[in-house]
């Protein structure tokens, strides 16, 4: 146990530190649900492609950088400490990347992996239904093969929703049926199509904050080959939980975010001080403390997952608090704003652009999506300490 | 059970560059898993019951601990320690934690006899820590009453001169919530004793020394956390209301998942304060090292409680036990407060580097 950053590591964050500073836009970019700010975030991943930042956790073979989750997480810390934009890729790079790598053919792998890496094809996510939710089992979205040789196809019927980026994306991942005889977790298939196929209908859903950042898919008989099937047919499940495992684990949320997040309410905790109780302070230094002990776990995690040890359930854990987190640091902040707090960026006169209450609505998502917290505690109290299933 | 310490010395003095690693060396994971094993054997909750209960017939709890090698942890290895650092010792900490266990381990261990170690002059009295021929309990104006396990050890008086009082065997004891904490009161120690060490010397001593009880206890409030947990995780797989085991039961299931939360969430706070103990930020690192323990602790006992029901209320199983070392742990070297006014100094008066990358020391 030693926790000193090495010399080739300190350079790492000295390179990243030098390209964010010469490459993040000065501007903000607009919002990535909507149209135009979509293309300037993909401009941003052609960006950081161009300097080989996009995926760094990747296989050099892939286009990546090889990083390991140190240098990973010393990627992040920069980025965030930097403000640069969010990433539009992210269900690309960290969710069916991974992926990929892991249960994709030689040839799928050529195929979808240096698109995404290169921001020309952007992936939306599609595994709720309007009655699989929570109970992500109960899908019954199916794919029908029609077998002809070399030239089989699956035709999609079915709907999907809460699919965050389909608006705009050029692809999207889901689980269909293929066993029409089959149930819950059996005879599901892990499927690749693209969201401007014949047949597939896009009907946007305005989120909190007015913007379209997820949508309702409808397929209708759409045709799609074989070939864009993840892993064996009937194995979808497994794929669908290795992928949630990286999501919920270390890759969707990094712990530079959420201390980025804390050290700004420290800064409006101190331009507001002189009248503020010490009920706020405390809340603020509360703030700090709890996005510490997130990233320190998460560099604990990073040092058992390098030392060949396996994520596993405990990342319900990881979920569970920096979603709760990021909606106590942003309920202080819009406390602290008090009557500001009701302003909205869109006229100029809010506080930090309306970043507060904009964040507060955001963080209001974060412990529904991906997996909602709820379904994470029962999680951890079945598979972590051994409770029985109800 | 003798613990052979030469065994892994070798391995121990094999010197390794910085690194980001929060993962235990392997001499640190044998010896933890020898003091959970041997702990577990013999601390268990019915040799608690017997110790609250007093009697000839109980056995001496410390002499193992000596056979182990433990009050020579972080005692260097010419004055016949084991040589080994913090982390290593804050998971014996947890270890002994996990267990309630009922010796000044901590304070003599981790709080005096490195300090010893450290004084010209004083490695033959660390030696006789060592080798369990006498114990010293380490005392500071931080602790009001401080755990003098037996009148006939020597404390160690901390502060801006190090004293060694002799025997205090007439102070009159106080009544803890934790029937296994014999308590004196700091403020009845009389004047005498050998000085050891004065001025910045005692000072720097002091300092270290406190940060060590304050991490060291921090991880033996995990420990008791975790034990707590898992009492009541049993406890809900086994008591069977309206037909079920009550932990099948989501209600009981997210009281236990909360608390199995905030430990996984505090154990690397604590691990980065031991690594780190020495350092520029380590007085707030332990701060906050303390506050994530004593936070689990609290709420782990509370849900432990709950969990049980009435029976959690009682002395018909030893929960309380558990919860009372807990309670009594929280306020020793620094409370909640204490630290907490640590943390907010260094965040709102000093300027502090914060936010990302600012986690370990030396960032860049």
């Amino acid at each position: 146990m030693q926790l000193q950053y090495t010399e080739q590591q300190q350079q790492f964050r000295q390179s990243v530190r030098k390209w964010l500073a010469a490459h993040v836009p000065a501007q903000p970019l607009a919002s990535l649900d909507t149209g135009e700010g979509f293309a300037e975030h993909r401009q941003w991943e052609r960006t950081l492609k161009s300097g080989n930042w996009g995926m760094v956790t990747w296989p050099e073979q892939f286009g990546g950088r090889g990083c390991d989750l140190i240098e990973w997480l010393i990627f992040e810390e920069e980025y965030y400490r930097a403000d640069a934009p969010l990433r539009v890729s992210q269900n690309g790079i960290f969710l069916l990347g991974p992926t990929l790598m892991e249960f994709g053919t030689e040839a799928q792998k050529q195929r979808f992996l240096p698109p995404m890496a290169a921001g020309d094809e952007i992936w939306a996510q599609s595994w709720s239904e309007p009655n699989a939710g929570s109970d992500m089992a109960a899908i019954r979205a199916r794919a029908t093969l029609v077998t002809g040789g070399e030239q089989s196809y699956y035709l999609l019927s079915g709907q999907k929703t809460w699919s965050s980026r389909a608006v705009f994306a050029d692809w999207a991942f889901g689980l269909f049926r293929t066993d029409p005889d089959s149930s819950r977790h059996l005879g599901l298939s892990f499927i690749l199509y693209p969201l401007k196929a014949p047949g597939v209908t896009i009907r946007p859903i305005r989120q909190l904050d007015g913007e379209a950042g997820f949508a309702e898919i409808f397929l209708d008989e759409v045709r799609v080959p074989v070939k864009q099937r993840l892993g064996a047919a009937g194995q979808g499940w497994q794929i669908a939980m290795a992928t949630a495992g990286f999501e919920r684990g270390l890759m969707l949320r990094s712990p530079a975010r959420f201390q980025r997040t804390a050290q700004r309410l420290l800064e409006l905790f101190r331009a507001n001080q002189d009248r503020l109780p010490a009920t706020a302070r405390a809340q603020v230094v509360q703030a700090y403390l709890d996005a510490e002990a997130y990233c320190l776990n998460t560099y604990y995690t990073a040092s058992r997952l390098m030392q060949g040890g396996k994520i596993g359930p405990e990342t319900s854990a990881n979920k569970i608090f920096w979603s709760e987190l990021d909606r106590a640091m942003h309920r202080t902040a819009l406390s602290i704003l008090g009557a500001r707090g009701e302003l909205s960026g869109m006229r100029g006169d809010a506080v930090d652009d309306g970043r507060w209450l904009d964040g507060y609505l955001f963080s209001l998502a974060g412990p529904i999506y991906a997996g909602s917290n709820e379904i994470q505690r029962n999680i951890i109290a079945e598979r972590c300490l051994g409770l029985p299933r109800a | 059970m003798k613990y052979s310490a030469t065994s892994l010395l070798s391995v121990a003095s094999a010197c390794r560059g910085p690194d980001v690693q929060f993962s235990p060396t392997q001499d640190q994971l044998e010896l933890r898993e020898a003091a959970r094993n041997y702990l577990r054997a013999s601390c268990t909750a019915k040799y608690l019951t017997r110790r609250v209960a007093g009697g000839p017939e109980v056995a001496d709890g410390w002499s193992g601990l000596v056979e182990m090698g433990l009050p020579g942890y972080l005692v260097s290895t010419t004055a016949g320690g084991l040589g080994m650092d913090a982390p290593g010792f804050a998971l014996v900490a947890e270890e002994s934690g996990y267990v309630a266990l009922p010796e000044p381990l901590i304070e003599v261990a981790g709080v005096a006899a490195p300090l010893l170690d450290q004084l010209a002059g004083q490695q033959a009295l660390a030696a006789e820590v060592c080798t369990g021929r006498v114990r010293v309990i380490p005392a500071h104006p931080l602790n009001p009453f401080f755990n003098q396990a037996d009148p006939t050890d020597p404390v160690l008086l901390l502060g801006d001169e190090i004293r060694l009082v002799e025997p205090l065997s007439g102070l009159a004891g106080l009544d803890s919530i934790d029937p296994l904490r014999n308590l004196r009161r700091f403020d009845a120690i009389q004047g005498g004793g050998a000085v050891l060490a004065r001025g910045d010397e005692a000072v720097a001593l002091t300092q270290s020394a406190i940060q060590r009880g304050a991490v060291f206890t921090a991880a033996e409030l995990l420990g008791l956390s975790a034990a707590m947990i898992d009492k009541a995780t049993a406890y809900a797989g086994e008591r069977k209301q309206f037909g079920k085991v009550i932990g099948s039961y989501q209600a009981i299931k997210h009281h236990l998942a909360n608390a199995f939360v905030r430990l996984e969430f505090a154990r690397p706070v604590v691990y980065r304060a031991a690594a780190c103990l020495g350092q520029d930020a380590a007085d707030l690192w332990v701060a906050q090292a303390k506050i994530a323990a004593i936070d689990t602790a609290i709420e782990a006992a509370e849900i432990a409680i709950q969990v049980h029901g009435a029976m959690g209320y009682t002395f018909e199983v030893e929960l309380h036990l558990w919860m009372k070392r807990a309670w009594a742990l929280a306020g020793l070297w620094g409370d909640r407060n204490h630290h907490l006014a640590r943390v907010e100094n260094a965040l709102l008066s000093k300027n502090l580097a914060t936010g990302p990358a600012a986690t370990f020391c030396n960032h860049g």
